[in-house]
């Protein structure tokens, strides 16, 4: 019997399902579940054998934008394995393991170092102006990035198999973060100039407290205090100060 | 419908986005902020308080490792806590309802992190012991999955929902007692405090960007602005 090929029908099952791929996360495999779940929505057409979802039940973790390359790029591989070429299951786990870490890495910079503080900081600029149009628009904006690198992953590791292994080792990506990073840094020092230009509209002293406030923070961000508990404890500190001195 | 009841659901939504979904942003304070203020009618005051989270958890953003504050639970209990607060008791003292809110939320955030991490744990061990049979069909495999897929989502969902309802029910109180019976210079505290938080944003905005060319860029773009606004 001769199989047919995966087609963009069955690719966009497989998207549909990573775009809830961490709803399976657990500390033993980390995205295992989620992965082989997402292979199971077109392994029937790859293999059919129930041992190509236990397969890929073994220990998987990578930043969650970027699986869905790997995903494309693993069906690609089985399906080439059913058909009777030479590549192996351990080729595949090879292919698995080899790309998870460094994509991990440039999805956690991209996305977590780069495209979410950008978001956070305009959506924060907007709100300031009560600008909820501009908000509607970070939103939108946002998530259309996020959903079509996560459909645009699936159809391109899937068309790349082996290859994608070479596409990820240019400079290409390090363009893209140097451009993403330099607007978010952009962005923040505006978001920074409109924070400190407010704070001598409540008065003159409200700069100083602000400015010695923003080094002290500084100072606990780098020993990896959180600022929320600082926030909290200032609450009353400020209430006291207050009660005393005005 | 009762608010705090449309508040927790809309809190158990936004819990499966951001743990289940692809975090479409709508959970972080300053997006729940404006949902809540479209849910209770007071748009300004949720909005700010929903600003005024994001500006403090900007913080945790680039850490790792450390136990974070429940963001969704602090932001739907502080905008929401702002929002009743204005909504029932139609008190003028914006700021005041705002400094109490966003004060809510954070307490709130806190609290739900570890309220919830026994459970999420109790999911996550749930999860990594799941047995998958070899003998087992093709179907029935992956029938499992996505059986383990729904639950595992409802199970988010619900667990938000109702931590959320609690302490919500537990800020507005709160919140509403006090500007019930405080006043004057605890007041005038809790607005210079309130004043003062963005400060807190933009130390977070300089820890992430201060490397490299990225601080030349940060501080540039600051001094413009500020000098630009100056002259104005």
């Amino acid at each position: 019997m001769t199989r047919r090929r995966l087609g963009k029908l069955d690719l966009f099952r497989v998207f549909l399902r990573v775009l809830f791929l961490q709803g399976l996360l657990n500390r033993r495999g980390m995205q295992n579940l989620g992965f082989a779940s997402a292979v199971a929505a077109a392994g029937r057409v790859v293999d059919g054998d129930n041992a190509l979802i236990l397969r890929h039940l073994s220990f998987f973790n990578c930043n969650p934008n970027f699986t869905p390359l790997i995903i494309g790029g693993v069906l690609r591989l089985e399906e080439e394995r059913s058909e009777g070429k030479p590549v192996s299951e351990s080729d595949i786990d090879r292919f698995k393991k080899s790309l998870s870490s460094p994509l991990a890495a440039m999805g956690d910079m991209l996305f977590l170092g780069g495209l979410k503080p950008l978001a956070l900081t305009f959506a924060c600029i907007f709100a300031i102006y009560k600008l909820l149009i501009g908000l509607l628009a970070v939103f939108l904006i946002y998530n259309l990035t996020i959903i079509s690198f996560r459909l645009w992953g699936v159809y391109f590791g899937y068309a790349k198999g082996w290859e994608l292994v070479d596409v990820f080792s240019g400079p290409v990506f390090q363009r893209v973060l140097v451009v993403v990073q330099g607007l978010g840094a952009g962005t923040g020092g505006v978001l920074v100039g409109l924070v400190f230009h407010a704070f001598p509209q409540h008065g003159q002293w409200m700069l100083f407290f602000g400015s010695a406030l923003t080094v002290l923070t500084l100072y606990l961000l780098k020993r990896d205090i959180p600022a929320s508990w600082f926030a909290i404890i200032l609450f009353p500190v400020s209430a006291l100060f207050t009660l005393i001195f005005v | 419908m009762s608010p705090f009841i449309v508040l927790s659901l809309i809190a158990g939504v936004l819990a499966i986005d951001d743990r289940a979904g692809w975090q479409s942003l709508a959970a972080q304070p300053v997006f729940a902020g404006l949902v809540v203020g479209i849910v209770t009618g007071e748009v300004h005051a949720a909005l700010t308080v929903g600003l005024l989270l994001e500006f403090i958890w900007l913080s945790i953003l680039p850490m790792r490792g450390l136990r974070r504050p429940d963001q969704i639970a602090g932001a739907i209990v502080g905008c929401g806590t702002a929002g009743l607060v204005m909504h029932f008791t139609g008190d003028p003292r914006l700021l005041f309802i705002v400094a109490a809110g966003t004060l809510a939320g954070l307490v709130a955030g806190e609290l739900a992190a570890r309220l919830s991490a026994p459970l999420f744990a109790f999911l996550n061990r749930y999860l990594g012991r799941v047995e998958f049979s070899p003998d087992a069909r093709y179907a029935g495999t992956t029938r499992k999955l996505i059986a383990l897929h729904a639950g595992s989502t409802l199970y988010l969902f619900v667990v938000e929902a109702v931590i959320v309802y609690i302490l919500l029910g537990a800020g507005y109180q709160a919140a509403e007692r006090l500007t019930r019976y405080v006043g004057g210079s605890f007041v005038v505290g809790a607005v210079n405090w309130e004043q003062l938080l963005p400060a807190l944003g933009a130390a977070s905005l300089i820890h992430i960007y201060w490397h490299r060319h990225l601080k030349r860029v940060l501080i540039l773009c600051a001094v413009m602005v500020i000098l630009v606004l100056w002259l104005r």
